[in-house]
């Protein structure tokens, strides 16, 4: 008792420790899952980010206009001649819209239901990010008063970007596509047939394998979702930089730069099943 | 310093650091304020500020931006105890010894925190980790200079004052 007495300081110092390595190894029990109180805290700090976010965005914006106007010229010509063969593909495209029209007849009297149809999109804007640059974990200002739910995938306008973490009413925690251990199902956007399984690589990129040993895969090859788990089928996930023949598993491992810049999102979008909205709504 | 306006640094530290890499950052780098709070604070002043601050906000971006909760705050309390010991050998007034404490609070942290990843299962890598460290170093050097010839200079009247106690240096 006389030596706790004297080393009271230590043991408090070894107490707190041992709490606190406590609750990591809880956190690694029910991972992703927050408790009331850290739900709460998330509210308030969702708060409190919101503002700070677009002020600095604002000052961001305002500076980047001044310094960087040449810059800003260019990008407007560049996104001008991108506009005009937009507008030219888009007539193109009109042109198969009665065959569209006829089809959707088509699957009208077969009863056909597609799947495709029941999801429910929500757009967010991104308000925090972790800062102390180990994750690309983010928080959105969307929740399950907006009907998202845990697990949606999440997208933006380069493609896939991750999936819901933890959700509270106002707000979400969004895990990137870089930071996931769980194996993503893809299939090879030229030959669809061709499909394998992605992970994050730990170095801020994607890295996987075919199920195919003779799948004849070449390096830029776009790599969408194949709808097998969470994510919908179809969102470009990213390009394969490299492939390596794995001699020992006998399988074509591939590198993959992801399509979305994680460093810059600023708006992302849900996407959540017609089931998953219902749900909700109940 | 007043326990209030220690409050009002981690805020804003935590603020800060949450939203800034959306909008100012280099690769994705960005300071890491609630370190270099804790390491200030630990480092500049007497009492357990850094220490109990450090934690609490420690667990609050782990709640906010991790898949574990727990490893900032264990590395922020162990930082902050390890800067009050070292505050006993080193001059507080000197950009230098600033420097040498900035290094060692950023390298510790994340090497550290590197290690409790891997003991929980990530495939995160030491070398990706590695590469974005020099300019991190740089960022919280500059953040911690700023905040000393701000407000640490001023609040230290006397820096060069010292005594011992039980065989012990204090420059308090």
């Amino acid at each position: 008792m006389k030596w706790y007495r004297e080393h009271f300081r230590v043991v408090i110092a070894g107490i707190i420790l041992m709490l606190l390595l406590g609750l990591t190894v809880a956190s690694y029990v029910s991972r992703g899952s927050n408790s009331w109180l850290g739900i709460q805290l998330e509210r308030v700090s969702v708060f409190l980010q919101e503002p700070i976010n677009d002020a600095e965005n604002w000052i961001g914006v305002t500076f980047k206009g001044v310094f960087q106007f040449r810059k800003l010229i260019a990008e407007n010509e560049t996104l001008s001649e991108e506009n005009a063969k937009l507008r030219k593909e888009l007539i193109e495209q009109s042109l198969l819209k009665e065959d569209l029209a006829d089809l959707r007849h088509l699957t009208e009297a077969m009863n056909y239901i597609d799947p495709t149809e029941d999801y429910t999109y929500v757009t967010a804007k991104v308000i925090a990010m972790d800062g102390s640059n180990l994750y690309r974990i983010f928080t959105i200002n969307a929740g399950t008063e907006q009907g998202v739910r845990k697990d949606s995938a999440v997208i933006n306008g380069d493609g896939l970007v991750g999936r819901i973490l933890d959700v509270g009413p106002d707000w979400a925690k969004v895990i990137s596509i870089i930071d996931e251990n769980n194996d993503v199902s893809f299939q090879v956007f030229r030959d669809l047939d061709l499909i394998g399984i992605l992970s994050g690589d730990g170095k801020g990129k994607i890295a996987g394998y075919m199920l195919d040993e003779s799948a004849a895969v070449i390096e830029g090859d776009m790599l969408v979702t194949s709808g097998m788990e969470i994510y919908p089928q179809g969102i470009p996930i990213g390009k394969i930089s490299k492939i390596t023949w794995n001699k020992d598993a006998l399988l074509h491992t591939v590198e993959i730069e992801p399509s979305a810049d994680f460093t810059g999102i600023r708006k992302v979008t849900v996407i959540m099943t017609g089931v998953h909205f219902t749900e909700q709504l109940e | 310093m007043k326990h209030r306006t220690v409050l009002i640094f981690f805020i804003a530290a935590f603020l800060l650091q949450s939203t800034l890499v959306l909008n100012f950052n280099i690769a994705g780098i960005t300071p890491n304020f609630i370190l270099c709070m804790t390491v200030l604070f630990s480092f500049l002043y007497k009492g357990n500020q850094g220490l109990v601050f450090g934690v609490i906000f420690g667990l609050l971006q782990d709640i906010g931006f991790s898949i574990l909760i727990g490893p900032s705050a264990i590395l922020y309390f162990l930082i902050a105890l390890l800067m009050s010991e070292i505050r006993h050998y080193l001059y507080r007034d000197s950009i230098l010894n600033l420097f040498f404490v900035s290094i060692m609070g950023t390298g510790l942290y994340y090497v550290i925190y590197w290690l409790i990843l891997m003991i929980f299962k990530s495939n995160y890598s030491f070398i990706y980790m590695i590469k974005g460290l020099p300019v991190l170093l740089v960022f919280n050097f500059i953040i911690m200079v700023a905040f000393y010839l701000a407000v640490g200079k001023r609040d230290i009247r006397y820096p060069r004052d010292r005594y011992y106690k039980r065989r012990r240096l204090y420059l308090d």
